[in-house]
């Protein structure tokens, strides 16, 4: 006797139930299974470099993900977020495309973060002081449609400022004639992993509402060195018995240019 | 054309007492299944001070009624119950898998304050395909059931 329509439909969409059922245990099965085999950060190390561009420095992080199974991982993706000193205000974020990694090569996994420059910056206050950055770092790796890893990790930046120690000491000094003129010895260490390049102007800012520009120190520091420089200046006539109490200024180089924080004078 | 149900010697219906017993035997395996494994798999992952935001007694309930559903489906077989029960209980293991999809991802600290987050909704998307499929048979059953009532009997039930 012939089996009736409708019952054999059913039995066979059962069937094929099953069959599904089947052929997802295995396809899971075989993603766990990849995937365990993955090395992040394996082949050839990770590496992290800096860029000074016009728009600011330009950290990035290039971190080699091995993916030995045999499934390829769908999407790995990261994404960064730095803030100042004591997590304070955000001072940039960060994010890698989303790659692709076949199965049996060795993905490159470019992290790209900049710290802009310029007025409004929020690393303008740090461009005097060293500081440990806070950063969080996430990982975020797609296997197949099955599962997903996210992970993330807390660190820090060190932040090396290129006007490190910045200081102005004043005093006076003899001129030709013999006058005693009021003279300021500018200091500070290159802390920054590039050069200085430019030009620096400061203004000086003391009681009285006076204010005496000093001249301008043209810069060529190389990285991690310091720099020392004494000029002379001319304050207002009526500011002659001012007392100088602050100090800001700004940077101008052919490829970054930024004022300075408001430093107070010793 | 009119329908003619079968002849009923040409299929062998196992009596209600032994329909029932081997109903409760379907329950073993449906509650290890839905309740017994979230259950140990969950107070496992609590030990290590995992949490993944699945309320336990839930699952229970869920497990339990799913469990239920599962015998009462078998015990009906032979009548008009079989393939709305059909459908019920994978409907139900659909919402089961769809409400566990939900929240599924477990997080635990990794270093001083790193954390390490793994989500398998996806997985258990992928498994409720299965349940969704099976709606269709049950689908097609109901359907055979009230045009046909009883034709599929000797093939279900065939005489000994």
């Amino acid at each position: 006797v012939p089996k009736p329509p409708l019952y054999r439909a059913s039995r066979y969409v059962s069937i094929a139930a099953t069959v599904v059922s089947l052929i997802l245990l295995l396809y899971v099965g075989a993603t766990i299974y990849s995937a365990s085999q993955i090395r992040p950060g394996e082949s050839k190390g990770s590496n992290i470099g800096d860029r000074l561009t016009s728009a600011g420095l330009e950290l990035t992080a290039s971190i080699n993900f091995s993916n030995p199974g045999f499934l390829p991982i769908n999407d790995v993706h990261l994404a960064s977020v730095v803030y100042a000193p004591g997590h304070g205000s955000l001072i940039t974020v960060g994010a890698s495309p989303h790659i692709r990694v076949e199965p049996g090569t060795t993905g490159v996994i470019p992290l790209t973060m900049l710290i802009p420059f310029g007025p409004g910056s929020p690393v303008i206050p740090l461009l005097t002081h060293d500081a440990e950055l806070p950063t969080s770092v996430w990982a975020n790796v797609s296997f197949g449609s099955v599962f997903s890893v996210t992970v993330q990790i807390p660190t820090n930046i060190s932040w090396g400022a290129p006007f490190s120690h910045l200081n102005v000491s004043l005093s006076t000094t003899p001129d030709a004639n013999g006058t005693l003129v009021p003279a300021a010895q500018l200091s500070f260490v290159n802390n920054a992993s590039f050069a200085l390049d430019g030009t620096l102007a400061l203004t000086l800012h003391g009681s009285g509402g006076c204010t005496a520009t000093l001249p301008d120190f043209v810069l060529n520091v190389p990285s991690k060195s310091g720099y020392s420089q004494s000029v002379t200046f001319s304050p207002p006539s009526s500011c002659a018995t001012a007392t100088w109490s602050t100090l800001d200024g700004s940077f101008t180089s052919p490829t970054w240019s930024s004022p300075l924080p408001t430093e107070n004078l010793p | 054309v009119t329908y003619t149900p079968p002849d009923p010697s040409t299929y062998s219906i196992p009596s209600a007492r032994r329909r029932a017993t081997i109903a409760v035997l379907y329950l073993i395996p449906g509650i290890l299944l839905f309740v017994v494994l979230p259950y140990v798999g969950l107070t496992q992952l609590a030990k290590y001070g995992l949490s993944s935001g699945y309320s336990l007694g839930f699952l229970v309930i869920a497990g339990l009624s799913l469990a239920v559903l599962g015998s009462l489906r078998y015990y009906a077989r032979p009548g008009r119950a079989y393939g709305p029960l059909s459908i019920a209980v994978s409907a139900g293991a659909v919402l089961y898998l769809l409400y566990l999809a939900r929240s599924s991802t477990i997080s635990f600290g990794i270093g001083d304050s790193g954390t390490f987050s793994l989500s398998y909704g996806g997985m258990l998307l992928l498994f409720a395909i299965v349940p969704g499929i099976r709606i269709g048979s049950g689908v097609l059953t109901t359907i055979e059931d009230l045009t046909r009532p009883g034709e599929r009997l000797p093939f279900d039930f065939p005489p000994r």
